[in-house]
C-alpha cells in the first residue's frame, strides 16, 4: 500500500501507470457514457409531471456531482501539495481545475436548457443553479490564478491556498443560497418535490454518475501525462518516451 | 516562565507596533480613507438614477444595494492592503521576523478595516436614508455592515495576499474573491431585509457573527501561507 | 425501449429540442475534455523531437564535421548550411 502512494509520486512511474490507467479506463467509460446515455434517453419512462424534457437529468446531476466532488480532490491535492510537497500534487491539482470547470459548465448550460420547457424561461435562480454558478467562478478563479502568476511552483502553491479557502467556504456558500432561496421563495415556481425517484429512472442515473467519475479520472490523468511529460522534457525518461536514447 | 511571558509581550508588542504602522500611513493619506465612502456615496446615487426614482421601490431594494455596493467598496480597497509592503520590501523583513506573520498580517487587516469598514459601517445610514431604507432598520444595518466587513475584509486580504505579486492583479482579485463574499453578503442583507419585516434578525447577524469569528481564526493562517507564496513569485 | 419510432424519440412531444440540444452540447464538450489532453501529448512529443533533431544538427555543425545524412533533417537547417 505504501510502496504504491510513494510510487505515485514517481513521474517516470506515475507517466507508465497512468498511460496503461487510461488504456483501460477510456474505453470502459465511453461505453458506460453510451449505454447510460441510451438508457436514459430511449429507454426509461418519461417522469410523470415533467414528461421528456426530465432526461436531461441523466447529464446534468452527474455533471454537478462529479463537478462538486472534483473541486475537493483538486483541494485535497492541494493540500498534499502545501504539506508534503509532492510535486505530483501540484501537478493533480492543475490538471483538475479545468476539467471540473468544464463539469460545471455543462451542469449549469443543461440546468438552463432544462429550465426553458420546465420553468418557461432560461434561467431562474434556483438555490441549486445559484450554488452552481458560483462553483463555477471558484474554478475559473483557480484557473486565472494559476495562469497570472509567472513562477509556476508559487501558481501551485498559490492555488492550492485558494482551493483549500474555498474548500472551507463551499459548504457555507450552499446553506447560504439555500437559505437566501427560502427567504425569497418566489410564489409562482414550485418545483422538485424532492419525490421518491422509481427504480427504472434511478438505474440509468447512478449508471451516468459512475461513468462521470470515470470521465474525470481519465482526463485528469491524461491532463496529468500531458504535463508531465512537458515538466520532465530534460529527464532521460522522458526522451526514451519520446524515442531517442 | 519569565522566558514565554517575554514572548508572549513581544508578540503583541509585534503586534501593536504593525498595527500602529499600517494606521499611520493611513492617516497620512486621507484619501485612502475618504475613497472608500465617497465611492459608496457615488455608487448609491447611480441606483436611483438606474432604476427610477419611486421611494416606495427603492425602500424595498435599499437592503440589498446598501450591501451590495459595501461589499464592492471593501472589494475595491482590498487590492491596497499588502501592495506598499510588497514594493517597498517591508513584506520580506515581516517574514524574517520572529513572529508568526499570520499574526502580524492579522494587525496590518485589523488597522485597515478601522480605517475601511468599520468607518463605512459608521456613516451608512447616511447613505441607507437615501435610499429609503426604513429607519426601524439601520441599527441592524450598521451592525451588519460592522460584523460584515470584517468578514469582506479578512477574505479580501486572503486574496489580495494571493494577488499582491501579481501585475495589475485587480481583475483577478474580483474573480477569486467575490465568490467567497456570496455568505456574507446573503447573511448581511437578509438581516437587513428582516429588519425591514420586523422579521427574525438575530439570527441572520449570529450566522454573520459566526462567519466573522470563523473567519478570524482562519484567515490569518491563509495570508500568511499566501504572502509567502507571494514573495516566492517576485 | 420507451419510444415507437425515431421521430417519437426526436419529438419526445415537443421536449425534444430541449433534451437533445443539452446532450448535444454535453457530448461537444466532452469531446474536447478527452480530445485536448491527447492532442497535446501528440504536439508535445512532436516538439520533443524536433529539437533533438535541431540539437543534433547543431552539434554536427559545431564539431565542424559533414552534417549527419539524416533524412528527417528539416529543411531549415540544410538551408542554413547554404548560406554558411
Amino acid at each position: 500500500m505504501w510502496s504504491f502512494i510513494h510510487k505515485l509520486g514517481s513521474p517516470p512511474w506515475f507517466f507508465r501507470f497512468g498511460g496503461n490507467l487510461v488504456r483501460w479506463l477510456l474505453p470502459v467509460t465511453l461505453i458506460l457514457l453510451l449505454v447510460g446515455a441510451f438508457w436514459g434517453l430511449l429507454v426509461a419512462p418519461p417522469d410523470f409531471r415533467q414528461g421528456n424534457s426530465y432526461r436531461i437529468i441523466y447529464i446534468h446531476v452527474p455533471a454537478a456531482v462529479v463537478a462538486l466532488a472534483g473541486y475537493y480532490v483538486m483541494a485535497l491535492a492541494g493540500a498534499i501539495s502545501l504539506i508534503w510537497r509532492i510535486k505530483m500534487a501540484d501537478i493533480a491539482m492543475k490538471a483538475a481545475a479545468p476539467v471540473g470547470a468544464v463539469l460545471t459548465g455543462i451542469a449549469l448550460v443543461t440546468g438552463a436548457i432544462w429550465g426553458k420547457p420546465t420553468w418557461g424561461t432560461w434561467w431562474v435562480w434556483d438555490a441549486r443553479i445559484t450554488s452552481m454558478l458560483i462553483l463555477f467562478f471558484l474554478y475559473l478563479g483557480v484557473v486565472a490564478l494559476f495562469e497570472a502568476y509567472e513562477n509556476k511552483a508559487a501558481a501551485a502553491k498559490a492555488c492550492a491556498v485558494l482551493s483549500l479557502v474555498g474548500t472551507v467556504n463551499i459548504p457555507i456558500i450552499y446553506k447560504s443560497v439555500d437559505w437566501w432561496y427560502s427567504l425569497h421563495q418566489p410564489a409562482s415556481i414550485k418545483f422538485t418535490g424532492e419525490s421518491a425517484i422509481d427504480a427504472s429512472m434511478m438505474y440509468p442515473l447512478l449508471l451516468m454518475i459512475v461513468a462521470f467519475y470515470g470521465l474525470f479520472a481519465v482526463t485528469v490523468v491524461m491532463n496529468m501525462r500531458a504535463e508531465l511529460i512537458w515538466h520532465h522534457r530534460q529527464s532521460s525518461w522522458v526522451r526514451q518516451w519520446a524515442g531517442f536514447e | 516562565m519569565p522566558a514565554a511571558d517575554q514572548a508572549a509581550l513581544s508578540l503583541s508588542a509585534a503586534f501593536f507596533r504593525q498595527f500602529l504602522r499600517h494606521g499611520k500611513t493611513l492617516a497620512a493619506s486621507p484619501s485612502d480613507l475618504l475613497n472608500p465612502l465617497l465611492f459608496f456615496f457615488m455608487v448609491v446615487t447611480l441606483f436611483p438614477l438606474g432604476l427610477g426614482p419611486d421611494p416606495e421601490r427603492l425602500s424595498q431594494m435599499a437592503p440589498g444595494i446598501l450591501w451590495v455596493v459595501a461589499l464592492l467598496a471593501s472589494l475595491m480597497v482590498s487590492g491596497k492592503l499588502f501592495a506598499s509592503d510588497f514594493e517597498d520590501g517591508s513584506l520580506e523583513q515581516l517574514c524574517l521576523a520572529p513572529h508568526p506573520l499570520a499574526i502580524l498580517a492579522l494587525a496590518e487587516v485589523f488597522a485597515h478595516w478601522l480605517g475601511t469598514g468599520f468607518l463605512l459601517a459608521l456613516v451608512s445610514p447616511l447613505f441607507a436614508v437615501m435610499v429609503g431604507l426604513p429607519t426601524q432598520a439601520l441599527p441592524v444595518l450598521v451592525v451588519s455592515l460592522l460584523l460584515g466587513s470584517l468578514c469582506l475584509t479578512l477574505i479580501g486580504a486572503v486574496g489580495s495576499a494571493l494577488t499582491v505579486s501579481i501585475r495589475r492583479g485587480g481583475l483577478l482579485l474580483s474573480l477569486i474573491i467575490i465568490p467567497l463574499h456570496v455568505p456574507v453578503l446573503i447573511f448581511g442583507s437578509s438581516a437587513v431585509v428582516e429588519a425591514t419585516r420586523d422579521g427574525n434578525v438575530a439570527s441572520w447577524l449570529a450566522l454573520l457573527a459566526a462567519l466573522a469569528l470563523a473567519s478570524l481564526a482562519l484567515a490569518p493562517l491563509a495570508i500568511g501561507a499566501a504572502l509567502r507564496i507571494s514573495l516566492d513569485n517576485g | 425501449m420507451y419510444f415507437e419510432s425515431i421521430a417519437a424519440a426526436m419529438d419526445m412531444n415537443g421536449h425534444g429540442v430541449y433534451v437533445w440540444l443539452a446532450y448535444a452540447i454535453t457530448v461537444s464538450l466532452l469531446v474536447w475534455l478527452f480530445w485536448a489532453p491527447a492532442r497535446q501529448l501528440r504536439v508535445r512529443r512532436l516538439w520533443l523531437i524536433a529539437e533533438e533533431q535541431r540539437r543534433l544538427a547543431s552539434e554536427a555543425l559545431r564539431s565542424g564535421a559533414t552534417p549527419p545524412h539524416d533524412h528527417a533533417a528539416d529543411g531549415r537547417s540544410s538551408s542554413m548550411e547554404s548560406s554558411g
